[in-house]
C-alpha cells in the first residue's frame, strides 16, 4: 500500500495546559516507514500527551505532524484533520474494549463505521478472521468481551488497532496491566507483530528494558521536552546527560568539577566533590566550566581486594563494603567510598562482608562524564 | 462473648422494624372490618371482581410510565450536555438541580396547578391571544399529572445519571473516535450502549417511585377524578368508619408489583456492574466538541429546562406568596402586592412549631436510620459473622410505598400502643423504617471505598475492634454517614404520604400543614411558607452536594487502584 510507504514527521510539537502534568515544548522527530518508535520517559514526562496528540485525542497548540505528504496537523496552517479521518490504530492502556460487543464485533467495529468506504459482510468477516488468527485469537471471535482475561484483552484490542491496515499504530504502555510473565510473553510478541505487519510504530512505556529491547528507536522525555533521540544502544552507552544515564538504569551519579582539555580519545580528568581525581569519557561535548556528572554503570564496577594492582586504563576508588546480595553469578555490593555509595558488583569467587576494606576497579571508559540536565528548569 | 452476636443482635432490631408493617397489612387484607377475627378473602374478592382495580391500576401504571419517560428524557438529556459536552450555560443545570431538590413537592406542584389553571398565565395569554373564553388546557388530567410528575423527577434523573456520565470510561469513546467513528456513531454505537443498563436502572427506580408516588396523585388525580393506587389507598383508609381491609388489600398488590419490578430493578443493576471495565489513567473524560449549532441547541435546552422546572414555579409561589389572593399575573397585580402571608407565617407560633416538628422528625429519623445502617453497611461489607440478613433485611422497606408504610404503621399503633399515635415519635419511626435502604446505600458505598487492608492495619499496630470502629472506620466514614444523613434529612422534610397518614394535630409536618391549607384554599400562606422552607433546604442541599463532592474526591486519593 502506498501510504505505509511515509515517514511519520513531528516538529515542534508543543501544547501547555493550566497544571503542569503533561506539557510538552519542543518536540520533534522523524520516524521512517516501517520503524518500531518509543516515547520513554518517566510519569507525567509528557509522553503520554505526545503520543494523543499524534492521535487527535489532543489538539497542539504548536507544531506540525506530516506522514509522508500528508498534513495531519499544522498549528500555522491551522490544519487540524479529525481523528476519526486519521486512519490510525492505537491501543489504550485499559484496552478499553467495549463490553457489549462481543470479541467479533469489537474488532469489526473500525470496518463498520468507517467513514470512507463501505465494507461488504464478506469481507469485514474475512479482514477479522485474519486480524483475530493475526494475535492468535481466531478461536474466540465469538467470545463475550467481558469474559476475557486481560492477556486476551490485549489481543483484541491489538486486532481491532490494526484490522483496517492503519497508517500508524499507536500502543500506549500496552503491557503495564499485565502480570509479568505475560509481559515477557507479550513483548516478543508485539514485535514479531510489528515486523510481520511492517508498520511504523509509536510506542509509550515509562520500563526502559521494554523500551531497549523492543525499539528501533527510543526518544527519552523529560518535563515535557525531548532530551535525547536515538538508538537503544545510544541511549545506553552515550546517555546525553545524568538524567538519561538514571533513567538507562544506572545507579551510580556523582558531582564533578568542570573537566580540562578533552583528549582527542575524548578522556579528560575531572574532579569529585570530595576532592579525588578520576578520569572519564566525554561522549558528547560540553560547555566550557560546565560542571559534570560523573556515571558509572554497577555492572561495570569491579569490587577487589585492595592488594589487586592498579590496572592501565582504569580508575581506583577505595571504600568499604556496607551490603552484600548474591545475584548468582554475580554479587551486588553497596561501598561506602567515603561521602557517597556506589552499587557495585564482584565475582562470587571472592565474596567480601560488610565491613570490609576493598577497591572499586572501573575504566576509563565505562566512566561517562555527562551533563548535569540538560534543560535546567 | 461470641463474635456473631452483635450482628445476631442488629439483624434482630432491623427485624423488628421493617417485618410488621409487611406482616400487619397482609394479616388485616385477610380479616374483615367487623373485627370478627375471622380470616376472610373477602378483601381480595371485592378488590378483583370490581372494575376499580383495574382502572386503578391501569391509571398508576401509564401515568408512571409516560413520568417516567418524560424525567428521563429531560433529566438524561441535561446530565449529558452537563458532562459530556462543551455546551455553555452548565452551572444552570446544576443550580437547577439543587434548588428543586430541596422544595417540597406540594409547593412545587400548586405552584404549577396556579401556572396551567385558569387564573393562570398560560391560560390567560391564550385567552388573549385567541379571544376565546376558555382553556387550553385542562391540567386536571392524566396528562397534567405526568407533566408536573415528570418535572418533579428530572432533577434526580440529572444527579443519577450525570454520575454515570462522569464516571464513564473515557477511553471507550475515544478508542471509537481513533477507529474512525464519528462522534453521531460514537454516542449510538458505544456511548449509549455503555450507557444503557445505568439508564435502564434509573429508569426502573424512577417508575417505582412513580408508582408509589402520593403527592402529584393527591393533589391533582383528585380534584380531577383520576384514581391511582395510592390514591386509593389514601381515600379508603380516611373514609369514616375506614376499609382497613380493602385498603391493605389493595396495598398487598401494590407491594406485590413493586416487588417484582424492584427484582427486575437488581437484575438490571448487576448487569450494570458488569460493564465496568479495567480503567487506565485518571484522564478526565473529554466533552465531545459539538460545533457552533450544536452548542447553540444545548444552551437553549439547558435555558429552556432552567426556566421551566425553576424559574417559572419560583416565580408563581413568590407572585402568590405576595398576592393578597390568587389572582393573574399583571402589572396590576403587583400594585396590590402585600407581606402579609410572611407577616403571618413568620410571626405565628404555629409556624415554628410545625418547622421544629419538621426539623425533629426528620432529624430523628436520619439520624437513627444512619446509626443503624452505618454499622449494618460496615457488618454487611465485610461479611461478618451473623451478618447474611442485614442487606435484605435494610433492603424490605422499598417494597413498601409511602402510603402502605403509613397505614401498616397507623394500624401497628392503633393495636398496641395507641398512646404513640399522633406523636412526632410514630411519624419519626415510620421515617426510620421508610429512609433505611437509603442510609444502607450510602453506608455500604462509603465501607466499600474504605480498603480492608486500613482496619487491619490498625489491628496489626494493636487497636482492639472497638478501638479501630473509633479511630480508623469511623472517621473514615464520616463523610459518607453525613451525605447519607442530610439525603434522609431532606427527603423526610419533602415527605407527605406518611406523615399525612400518622401526624395527630400537634405533630404536624411542613407538608401536612401546607396540604391542609392547600386544601382549604389558603394558598398565600402556603406560598409565602414554602418559599421560606425552600430557602432553609436549599442550604441543606447545597451541604449535601459540597459532601457529596468532597466524599467522591476523598476516594479517588484514597484508591491507588
Amino acid at each position: 500500500m502506498k501510504t505505509q510507504d511515509t515517514a511519520l514527521i513531528v516538529e515542534d510539537l508543543g501544547k501547555s495546559y493550566d497544571g503542569s502534568v503533561g506539557v510538552i515544548d519542543n518536540i520533534s522527530f522523524t520516524l521512517p516507514p516501517g520503524s518500531f518508535f518509543t516515547l520513554l520517559g518517566p510519569s507525567g514526562c509528557g509522553k503520554t500527551t505526545t503520543l494523543r496528540c499524534i492521535a487527535g485525542l489532543e489538539q497542539p497548540q504548536r507544531g506540525s505532524i506530516r506522514l509522508g505528504s500528508d498534513v495531519v496537523f499544522d498549528a500555522a496552517s491551522r490544519v487540524n484533520m479529525p481523528l476519526d479521518r486519521r486512519n490510525f490504530g492505537m491501543v489504550f492502556q485499559s484496552y478499553a474494549i467495549w463490553p457489549h460487543l462481543t470479541v467479533f464485533e469489537n474488532v469489526a467495529f473500525p470496518l463498520r463505521v468507517s467513514q470512507d468506504r463501505r465494507y461488504d459482510k464478506a469481507s469485514i468477516r474475512a479482514m477479522v478472521d485474519e486480524a483475530l488468527s493475526t494475535v492468535g485469537l481466531a478461536k474466540l471471535a465469538d467470545r463475550s468481551a467481558t469474559r476475557l482475561s486481560g492477556g486476551q484483552q490485549q489481543r483484541v484490542a491489538l486486532a481491532r488497532a490494526i484490522v483496517r491496515r492503519p497508517r500508524l499504530l499507536m500502543l500506549d504502555e500496552p503491557l503495564s496491566n499485565l502480570d509479568a510473565v505475560l509481559r515477557e510473553e507479550m513483548r516478543m510478541e508485539l514485535k514479531r507483530l510489528q515486523q510481520q505487519l511492517g508498520i511504523t510504530t509509536v510506542y509509550v512505556t515509562h520500563d526502559q528494558s521494554e523500551a531497549l529491547e523492543m525499539s528501533d528507536t527510543i526518544a527519552v522525555l523529560n518535563r515535557g521536552r525531548l532530551v535525547q533521540l536515538g538508538t537503544p544502544q545510544e541511549l545506553y552507552f552515550n546517555p546525553s546527560d545524568a538524567f538519561v544515564a538514571g533513567f538507562m538504569g544506572s545507579p551510580n551519579i556523582l558531582g564533578a568539577s568542570p573537566p580540562g582539555m578533552i583528549g582527542g580519545d575524548g578522556l579528560a580528568a575531572v574532579t569529585l566533590t570530595d576532592g579525588r581525581s578520576i578520569v572519564c569519557r566525554f561522549p558528547h561535548p560540553l560547555n566550557a566550566n560546565e560542571a559534570v556528572a560523573v556515571s558509572v554503570r554497577a555492572e561495570t564496577i569491579n569490587v577487589v581486594s585492595p592488594a589487586v594492582a592498579l590496572r592501565e586504563g582504569h580508575n581506583r576508588l577505595p571504600g568499604t563494603v556496607i551490603t552484600t546480595g548474591f545475584q548468582g553469578e554475580h554479587v551486588r555490593y553497596a561501598v561506602d567510598i567515603g561521602g557517597a555509595v556506589l552499587q557495585a558488583t564482584g565475582s562470587h569467587r571472592e565474596q567480601f562482608r560488610p565491613g570490609a576494606a576493598v577497591a572499586l576497579d572501573f575504566a576509563h571508559d565505562a566512566t561517562l562524564g555527562l551533563r548535569r540536565d540538560s534543560h535546567p528548569s | 462473648m461470641p463474635g456473631f452476636v452483635p450482628a445476631v443482635i442488629l439483624t434482630a432490631v432491623l427485624a423488628c422494624l421493617v417485618l410488621p408493617p409487611i406482616l400487619t397489612v397482609l394479616r388485616t387484607s385477610l380479616h374483615d372490618d367487623t373485627g370478627s377475627g375471622a380470616w376472610t378473602l373477602a378483601g381480595y374478592s371485592a378488590l378483583f371482581s370490581g372494575s376499580t382495580l383495574y382502572q386503578v391500576t391501569w391509571n398508576s401504571l401509564e401515568f408512571a410510565l409516560l413520568a417516567t419517560l418524560l424525567s428521563l428524557l429531560n433529566g438524561g438529556l441535561m446530565a449529558w450536555l452537563v458532562e459530556r459536552s462543551d455546551t455553555p450555560l452548565k452551572p444552570l443545570a446544576s443550580v437547577t438541580a439543587v434548588v428543586s431538590l430541596g422544595t417540597p413537592y406540594i409547593i412545587y406542584v400548586s405552584a404549577w396547578l396556579y401556572l396551567l389553571g385558569r387564573a393562570g398565565p398560560f391560560n390567560a395569554l391564550y385567552r388573549g391571544i385567541t379571544g376565546a373564553a376558555g382553556t387550553f388546557t385542562n391540567v386536571y388530567s392524566i396528562s397534567g399529572m405526568v407533566f408536573i410528575e415528570g418535572l418533579l423527577w428530572s432533577p434526580l434523573v440529572f444527579l443519577l445519571l450525570s454520575a454515570t456520565f462522569r464516571q464513564s470510561n473515557a477511553d471507550m469513546e475515544e478508542a471509537a473516535r481513533v477507529c474512525g467513528a464519528s462522534v453521531r456513531a460514537t454516542i449510538w454505537r458505544v456511548s449509549l450502549r455503555l450507557a444503557a443498563p445505568a439508564i435502564l436502572g434509573v429508569g426502573l427506580f424512577v417508575f417505582i417511585r412513580n408508582l408509589e408516588a402520593f403527592d402529584v396523585p393527591v393533589l391533582i388525580g383528585m380534584p380531577g377524578h383520576i384514581q391511582l393506587l395510592t390514591t386509593n389507598i389514601y381515600l379508603d383508609m380516611t373514609q369514616a368508619p375506614p376499609l382497613l381491609s380493602r385498603a391493605s388489600a389493595f396495598s398487598t398488590v401494590l407491594m406485590a408489583v413493586v416487588s417484582v419490578l424492584l427484582y427486575l430493578y437488581s437484575r438490571v443493576s448487576r448487569h450494570a456492574d458488569r460493564y465496568a471495565s479495567v480503567t487506565g489513567k485518571s484522564f478526565r473524560p473529554r466533552p465531545f466538541r459539538l460545533g457552533v449549532s450544536g452548542r447553540t441547541l444545548g444552551g437553549a435546552l439547558i435555558l429552556v429546562n432552567f426556566l421551566i422546572v425553576l424559574v417559572l414555579p419560583m416565580l408563581a409561589i413568590l407572585w402568590n406568596s405576595f398576592s393578597p389572593f390568587v389572582s393573574a399575573m399583571t402589572l396590576a397585580g403587583l400594585s396590590r402586592m402585600t407581606t402579609r402571608h410572611y407577616a403571618a407565617v413568620f410571626s405565628h407560633a404555629e409556624y415554628l412549631d410545625l418547622g421544629l416538628n419538621t426539623a425533629i422528625i426528620s432529624g430523628l429519623a436520619a439520624t437513627v436510620a444512619m446509626a443503624l445502617t452505618g454499622v449494618a453497611a460496615w457488618m454487611s461489607v465485610r461479611r461478618k459473622p451473623g451478618s447474611q440478613l442485614l442487606d435484605q433485611l435494610t433492603s424490605v422497606p422499598l417494597v413498601i410505598p409511602g402510603v402502605v408504610l403509613g397505614v401498616a404503621v397507623l394500624e401497628i399503633s392503633l393495636q398496641w400502643v395507641p398512646s404513640v399515635y399522633g406523636t412526632v415519635w410514630l411519624v419519626a419511626l415510620a421515617f426510620v423504617i421508610r429512609y433505611m435502604p437509603y442510609g444502607m446505600r450510602y453506608g455500604s458505598a462509603g465501607v466499600i471505598q474504605i480498603h480492608c487492608e486500613l482496619e487491619e492495619a490498625a489491628g496489626a499496630a494493636g487497636a482492639s475492634q472497638p478501638s479501630m470502629l473509633r479511630r480508623i472506620m469511623l472517621p473514615l466514614l464520616t463523610p459518607s454517614l453525613v451525605a447519607g444523613w442530610l439525603f434522609i434529612f431532606l427527603l423526610g422534610a419533602k415527605e407527605l404520604s406518611i406523615a399525612v397518614l400518622l401526624a395527630g394535630p400537634n405533630s404536624r409536618t411542613i407538608s401536612v400543614a401546607m396540604f391542609d391549607q392547600w386544601a382549604n384554599g389558603a394558598s398565600g400562606e402556603v406560598a409565602a411558607m414554602g418559599v421560606v422552607w425552600t430557602c432553609i433546604m436549599t442550604v441543606f442541599t447545597l451541604g449535601l452536594f459540597m459532601v457529596n463532592r468532597r466524599r467522591s474526591s476523598a476516594s479517588l486519593a484514597g484508591n491507588p487502584a
